[in-house]
């Protein structure tokens, strides 16, 4: 049910319509503008490749709590199932699951003293926990597209301080890596 | 066919609820813009000169493969996990996806549709077509991946919804004994 108006609002009545096609044809040049500048990238339109590249394999990092008998040096390579002790909340930390994995990606194994200090500083405030920094990595293998996701320890984070994992080399179960 | 006119009729007669709807479509039109040119940017960046939605340059139709939502459902679970301290509950609908590879390419088929349909909003005839697809898209994303684009939701609800007549109707309700006369009274 609409009102109907008099004729002599009907000019200006979408003003506002009109000043938007301004405002979109403005914002359109300060996109374009900060775009081209900053190689593409500027919030709220940073690159978010997940749909844009699929198939494309990911790390990520998680955390978890194990009991100070199950934290035996060397550690093992696993599959989910296998994944001993419960998944701490880095969000409790205050740390970003983002920043986090970035930073896990640009780490070269073996983890040796500046990249364990980098590890320390983000777990400064953790006290009498017992807990395993996990590198995990999922992809599609390359024979059948099947999902592949491996939890990969980096280092261990207990009240002794930060270490680098041992890990075991056991042949990876599942076709190649 | 005169695009701005489609989007914004000056002829038809101004409302309460034509306000709304021309606010919110206006906004949506703004995301779809912004949406558009980050698509472009992607392209150029990768694959200059072919104009194509970026995830379909690098992966030809093959990018509705149900195995690419099968990766992106673990590690949105890995990062559920990894934030929350806890183990997130596989919902109905991952469930379906995740037992079942043709469910899993079906729905990122679906996806594909509602995205590339979503420039034809700006046709009165498909617009409302078009926006449920583009709600229905984003439901499953929320669902399948837990990613809550929320405000795109409600913007897309309003526009098609009939929510500019109910808004309508509550101020004819309102103002009914003075407001409306009919033309040429008195």
């Amino acid at each position: 049910m609409t009102v109907p108006r008099p004729p002599e609002q009907a000019a200006d009545a979408f003003a506002l319509d009109r000043r938007f096609k301004g405002v979109t044809i403005g914002l359109v040049s300060a996109y374009l503008l900060l775009a081209l500048t900053h190689g593409g990238e500027f919030w709220p339109f940073s690159r978010f490749g997940m749909f844009a590249t699929p198939a494309r394999p990911w790390l990520r990092a998680t955390l978890r709590e194990l009991s100070a008998e199950q934290i035996v040096q060397p550690l093992r390579e696993v599959g989910v199932k296998e994944l001993a002790g419960q998944p701490f909340a880095l969000g409790s930390l205050g740390i970003d699951q983002n920043d986090l994995s970035e930073m896990l990606r640009k780490l070269k194994e073996p983890l040796e003293g500046p990249q364990l200090a980098l590890i320390a500083r983000y777990f400064k405030d953790v006290r009498d926990r017992n807990l395993v920094l996990y590198a995990v990595s999922g992809r599609l293998r390359s024979t059948d597209r099947s999902l592949r996701v491996r939890y990969r320890p980096l280092a261990l984070i207990t009240p002794g301080g930060v270490r680098a994992a041992q890990v075991a080399d056991v042949p990876a179960a599942g076709g190649p890596r | 066919m005169n695009l701005w006119r489609e989007l914004f009729d000056p002829d038809e007669p101004d409302s309460p609820g034509r306000r709304v709807q021309a606010g919110a479509l206006e906004l949506t039109v703004l995301v779809q813009v912004h949406a558009d040119l980050w698509l472009w940017a992607q392209q150029m960046r990768t694959h200059p000169g072919i104009i194509a939605p970026a995830g379909l340059s690098r992966t030809g139709l093959s990018w509705v493969d149900g195995h690419h939502l099968w990766l992106w459902i673990r590690q949105r679970a890995v990062d559920g996990a990894s934030s929350f301290g806890a183990e997130g509950h596989e919902s109905a609908l991952q469930r379906l996806i995740t037992r079942n590879l043709r469910f899993a390419t079906l729905f990122l088929t679906l996806g594909l549709l509602a995205e590339l349909s979503s420039s034809l909003m700006i046709v009165r005839r498909f617009r409302r077509w078009v926006l449920l697809g583009l709600v229905g898209m984003h439901v499953g994303i929320l669902y399948v991946l837990d990613i809550a684009f929320l405000n795109n939701i409600y913007l897309l609800a309003v526009l098609a919804l009939p929510i500019a007549e109910l808004v309508d109707r509550y101020f004819a309700g309102a103002t009914r004994p003075s407001a409306v006369a009919p033309p040429g009274a008195g």
